[in-house]
């Protein structure tokens, strides 16, 4: 045996490593821990932050589809029922007819057909909230087609009156003012 | 070790030979077959002159939360659930066949479609079929036999939850319900029906009177004793014959190719088919388009903005008309007319007529005569009208009226005019 092996010997217990005191492991194994359970937190937070999120999407999603009114144009555009341009040739109907006027004395008589129009009107909000309630089909837009063709006519209607009306008012003046039909 | 490898062995066995089959079978014992049909059949005697008073198919209460999509045709109603599956789907076409019996016959044809087999049977046996003769000599036909509601509910996360309540109160639940209603009844007898969802009619020939009450609906008829009618929006109304029709409607189409006669406009529209949004100035028969073949006698009333166009009338009298405007092509026999704005060409007048008489405004009056026509002509002289040349030369002025004499004097019918800012053609 060498010196250097006699020292090691003499000396062996003070080479070894100390014991680590069991406080010293459990408090490095708890910083472990703690760092696990942060991420883990964190990807919690971040999963019910985007649950949450979905949730709001979803509803606001869904509040913007029910509270967008239905109207005649959407209706038309989303059932593929555009292509008889039905809306222009009632809008370009209605523009003919509100600058129109007939005299004073025949308006009450004219009222009638107004108020039908203004039937054809609510019938058409009677397709929005049958298509509201219960969906689109195909027998609705026949109703839809020939609300428009029976719209049209009356406002066609409409005109013929006018016009016939201001023909003989021409012919024979009656002395009443003029009134706009109010279309 | 031994042991674990033969289970892999065994499980990667059971995968390759068994997970086709095994499928196979959780998809039938998920499809197959909780659905029953059946057919339920009742049939009564009635007596002589009873009135039959039905609803329509498409009248069964709905009661629908949650995610719902239509998939309807022009006869089926039905209302699909969340993957769109259909859960109630009914023949929206009522035919009503006639016949010579003295019975009443409803056949139901029902399919269901519960959790088990079982279930649906026991479901199906609770559905009945309930003929009774009342009193009064009325049966009530349920053509939803004795369901009176379907209800469906789902959300997001949950699937459709259907059930359909009886008469009785009792709910049940259902995954799938459809039902198609076919009626028998006597031809003596009388029918009602009221309804103010879609439906499509198909009515027999009828000897009794038919009352009809209807929304949206189209109703193809044959030969019929006496109708009388309410309608709107009613876009096809057919009849082959019709002795006396009783007839209001608003916007409304209405064919009738043989009548005795007809009112148009002589009751009051009923309410639910009366114009919503006019709130004053109701008409009892408002837009609608009537084409008629031949009437014998035909009477309007009460009508504004409505279409005439008839084919051949022995009479016609109109009154209290605005807006509504007449094409005949044969005129019988007379023609007395009370009416506003209201156009009125007639392309040909018969020889064997007796009278004409029209006070108008605002409107275009076509009288067309025979070559060898004899008639008196007198037209009030104090309202503007502008007319062809007959009515340059009047043979003379007598009490303000000028009177033309066409044919032989004393022979052939009477017409009388008087329009205000009219144009007359007539020849």
């Amino acid at each position: 045996m060498n010196d250097f092996e006699k020292y090691i010997l003499e000396n062996k217990r003070q080479l070894e490593p100390k014991k680590v005191d069991p406080k010293v492991w459990l408090a490095v194994e708890n910083e472990i821990l703690k760092g696990k359970n942060k991420r883990f937190q964190y990807l919690i937070k971040a999963l019910i932050l985007g649950i949450i999120l979905s949730f709001v999407a979803y509803f606001f999603y869904s509040n913007i589809h029910q509270n967008q009114p239905l109207d005649e144009e959407r209706i038309l555009a989303q059932y593929d029922l555009t292509q008889y341009n039905f809306t222009q040739q009632v809008n370009i109907k209605k523009q003919q007819l509100a600058k129109a006027s007939v005299p004073q004395d025949k308006i009450e008589d004219f009222q009638i057909l107004l108020q039908q129009l203004e039937f054809m009107d609510g019938q058409f909000q009677d397709y929005l909230q049958y298509i509201e309630e219960n969906g689109y089909q195909e027998f609705i837009g026949d109703q839809i087609l020939n609300f428009y063709k029976s719209k049209i006519e009356l406002l066609d209607k409409i005109q013929k009156e006018v016009e016939k009306i201001n023909y003989y008012e021409n012919l024979q003046p009656s002395n009443s003012d003029k009134v706009e039909i109010q279309i | 070790m031994k042991i674990y490898s033969h289970l892999i062995q065994t499980r990667l066995r059971f995968k390759s030979k068994w997970i086709i089959p095994f499928c196979f079978i959780l998809f039938l014992i998920q499809n197959v077959d909780a659905q029953i049909t059946e057919t339920l059949i009742e049939e009564i005697e009635v007596a002589d002159g009873a009135t039959i008073v039905s609803n329509i198919p498409s009248a069964i209460d709905i009661m629908v939360n949650g995610t719902m999509k239509c998939n309807n045709t022009k006869n089926r109603y039905s209302i699909n659930g969340k993957n769109n599956d259909i859960r109630l789907n009914i023949l929206k076409e009522l035919i009503i066949e006639t016949w010579d019996k003295n019975t009443i016959k409803q056949e139901t044809i029902i399919s269901i479609k519960t959790e088990s087999d079982d279930t649906s049977k026991k479901l199906m046996k609770q559905l009945k079929i309930n003929l009774k003769n009342g009193p009064d000599n009325r049966i009530v036909i349920d053509n939803n036999v004795n369901i009176s509601s379907f209800h469906m509910k789902n959300s997001f996360f949950k699937s459709d939850d259907c059930k359909i309540q009886l008469d009785n109160g009792e709910m049940h639940t259902i995954e799938y319900i459809s039902i198609e209603t076919r009626l028998s009844i006597p031809k003596s007898c009388n029918l009602a029906i009221k309804g103010n969802k879609e439906c499509i009619i198909r009515i027999g020939e009828l000897e009794g009177n038919i009352d009809l009450e209807l929304k949206y609906a189209e109703v193809y008829g044959r030969s019929v004793k006496n109708l009388r009618a309410s309608f709107r929006s009613c876009y096809a109304v057919h009849f082959s014959k019709v002795n006396i029709a009783d007839i209001s409607s608003s916007n409304s189409n209405m064919v009738i190719q043989k009548a005795g006669l007809v009112k148009i406009g002589n009751q009051p529209l009923n309410d639910a088919c009366n114009l919503p949004h006019v709130t004053s100035k109701r008409s009892h028969s408002a837009q609608s388009k009537y084409i008629f073949g031949s009437v014998e006698n035909l009477s309007v009333s009460d009508s504004t903005n409505d279409d005439f166009n008839i084919n051949q009338v022995l009479n016609l009298k109109v009154k209290k008309t605005s807006y509504t405007d007449f094409k005949i092509d044969l005129l019988t026999q007379s023609l007395n007319a009370e009416a506003k704005s209201s156009d009125l060409i007639i392309a040909n007048i018969s020889n064997q007529f007796s009278e004409i008489n029209i006070k108008n405004s605002l409107s275009t009056i076509d009288l067309s005569f025979n070559e060898d026509a004899n008639y008196l002509l007198q037209v009030d002289q104090n309202n503007y009208v502008e007319g062809n040349h007959l009515l340059s030369n009047p043979k003379k002025v007598e009490n303000g009226k000028n009177i033309f004499q066409v044919g032989e004097s004393g022979k052939g019918g009477n017409i009388f005019l008087k329009c205000d800012r009219c144009k007359f053609n007539i020849q």
